[in-house]
């Protein structure tokens, strides 16, 4: 058993868990050893791929090695920008075997975007996939420190280094610095989450124990690994119990998300609300008999879909709540099924403690509202960069910036954000970063992005903008201006030029010229 | 003629721009270039494609349909197959 993990304030919790591995790179040697034979990874579509623990193990050492042989060195940075395949797998777990931190980058993005992202966390070595190297192409040159690898496939990554040597996993440190997580910034300018080996691993365990997790169990991943969710739920949490994960490419996995499930026999997946909801939308029913439950998180999933969604399928939904913060899960409805209570986000996982907090840092009372604050072991260290960030790390908690209210039986209610953020399908977007956009054209005068109600995505992006006086710009010039700008998802479904409006003609503002956001969605509510 | 490469080429093409509200499109294009493409869109465009075609795609095959050379060798089986 581990003990006197060096960790901060917010991580500490007053009794220790047993983690049995230095890093994520050991939980997969040791797994290998344990269970060569098992089945770890099934990778279908055009290249169906498949790996037992020791092939993928080998895969992985043989990458470690050559990463090592081309100079990167221990906690030296890779980004490592893909769609879920296995490519991506082997270099995030030969990364992190030898050291290195893996930044994943939403291939989605646009090539600004990617840029600010290599540059922020001084990423030496750019790993890409090969469909993206248009995009890529464009940041190249202006990124000279960086060294940029196409990958094609993973024979390719095989073929890189012939050595039979294995690499010493001890090297690595629980408290190394493991991933950095890009998330949304209340800037404009998504923020590094730092997450270390201790994270990644503690936030696994607690999600593989909550739902008894065995050698048997079988995930089905379907959201991006570039993302804290994929990465823990489906991927690290059955890992640590030694099961396998069925990964998929998320863009083809709606059309073909039963026949997964029924295909691969998979026990156990990870969606975002919006995906109950176009499941519930389309035609395809439900073959199989082994899906235990479905972990759902990231939006609010609203009482009707879950109801719905249970009835004609047949399969519960444990809904959670966490943030990339805390790694990803930091509470589960109860399991199994008959001890969920529907409408709550849970108990929190044996590896954090939460508490409803007010203005004072204080404990409300049961029932009443708060901020949902977080400790323990699956804790950020903190953001990359600026101390000033860190702010939400204060007082031995996570401040969350989402309220809600804990009942007396311990279980926790999401009720909403204490900010402007706009949650799109999953996809966590700060109006900043669009409204950088807007202003960057020249006929702008102000605008404001907010989050309107969408039936599919629970919400989707509108933006009222007030164009300069005499200018004939058109709700058309906009959406071309932002293309390529910024990423498809973040781009607004409504452009409002608020010129054209009778009863607006300026952004509600308050006294200090700050964006009433509330203001202008009670607007848009009543008025549009 | 149904088959023929360049009415196979026109009607895809139109499928395309519809479902992906895009004026142009480059039919060498893979998923990764053309962000529309989200899995609700590939939705679309797998019954768009079995509608237009009179086929039905096997669930493996449209789990392989990554870029719009690749839709179009599909079609082209099943319609040789027909």
């Amino acid at each position: 058993m581990k003990s006197n993990y060096l960790i901060q304030e917010h991580q500490k919790i007053s009794y220790q868990i047993k983690l049995d591995y230095n890093n994520v790179g050991d939980l997969l040697f040791k797994k290998a050893e344990e269970n060569p034979n098992k089945k770890f990874l099934i990778c279908p579509g055009e290249n169906h791929e498949e790996f037992t623990y020791l092939e993928f193990e080998t895969v992985v050492n043989k990458t470690s090695q050559f990463l090592i042989k081309s100079g990167l060195k221990k906690n030296d940075r890779i980004s490592l920008i893909f769609h879920n395949s296995s490519e991506f797998l082997v270099l995030y777990f030969a990364g992190l075997r030898c050291g290195l931190t893996i930044v994943p980058i939403n291939p989605e993005m646009s090539s600004r975007e990617i840029k600010y992202i290599i540059e922020d966390s001084n990423s030496k070595t750019i790993f890409y996939s090969n469909t993206l190297e248009s995009k890529i192409t464009k940041i190249k040159d202006s990124l000279s420190n960086a060294h940029f690898k196409k990958t094609k496939s993973i024979k390719v990554l095989i073929s890189l280094s012939d050595t039979r040597k294995k690499l010493d996993c001890n090297q690595v440190s629980l408290h190394d610095m493991a991933v950095i997580i890009y998330t949304s910034g209340t800037t404009g300018n998504p923020k590094g989450v730092i997450l270390s080996h201790l994270n990644l691993l503690s936030d696994a365990m607690g999600i593989s124990e909550w739902f008894q997790f065995t050698q048997d169990s079988r995930c089905l991943c379907i959201l991006p690994l570039f993302h804290n969710n994929g990465q823990i739920t489906t991927l690290l949490a059955p890992l640590y119990a030694g099961a396998s994960t069925v990964i998929i490419k998320g863009r083809i996995s709606l059309y073909a998300f039963w026949f997964l499930v029924n295909e691969y026999q998979a026990t156990w997946t990870s969606v975002m609300a919006s995906i109950l909801s176009i499941l519930l939308s389309l035609p395809n029913e439900r073959k199989d008999s082994s899906l235990t439950g479905i972990l759902c998180g990231g939006q609010i999933l609203t009482r009707s879909i879950q109801e719905q969604f249970e009835k004609r399928f047949k399969v519960p939904i444990f809904e959670g709540y966490g943030l990339t913060e805390t790694t990803s899960f930091s509470c589960i409805n109860n399991y199994p099924a008959e001890n969920r209570k529907i409408g709550s986000i849970g108990k929190p996982l044996q590896i954090n403690k939460m508490s409803i907090l007010n203005e004072n840092d204080q404990e409300v009372e049961e029932n009443m509202e708060g901020e949902i604050c977080i400790r323990g072991y699956n804790v950020a260290g903190g953001y990359l960069g600026d101390a000033k960030m860190n702010h939400a790390f204060r007082n031995g908690w996570f401040h969350s910036g989402d309220y809600g209210a804990k009942d007396k039986e311990g279980n926790f209610y999401f009720h909403g954000r204490q900010d402007s953020l706009i949650i799109k399908g999953g996809e966590n977007i700060y109006p900043a970063e669009l409204e950088n956009v807007f202003y960057k054209h020249p006929d702008v005068d102000e605008c404001a992005v907010i989050g309107i109600p969408d039936k599919l995505l629970g919400e989707d992006i509108c933006a009222f903008v007030k164009i300069k006086n005499g200018s004939q710009l058109t709700k058309n010039d906009l959406e071309k201006f932002c293309k390529n700008k910024i990423a498809y998802y973040k781009q607004a479904k409504k452009i409002i030029i608020i010129n054209n409006l009778m009863d607006l003609s300026e952004i509600p503002k308050g006294p200090t010229k700050k964006i009433l956001y509330r203001k202008l969605k009670e607007y848009y509510q009543n008025s549009l | 003629m149904v088959g023929s490469k360049t009415d196979l080429d026109v009607r895809l093409e139109k499928i395309l721009k519809e479902i992906f509200q895009v004026e142009k499109i480059d039919l060498n294009f893979s998923m990764d270039e053309i962000p529309e493409w989200d899995s609700f869109k590939h939705y679309e465009l797998i019954v768009a494609v079995e509608n237009e075609f009179k086929i039905k795609l096997k669930i493996a095959d449209t789990m392989a349909i990554t870029s719009i050379p690749i839709i179009k060798s599909k079609i082209l089986k099943y319609l040789n197959e027909k």
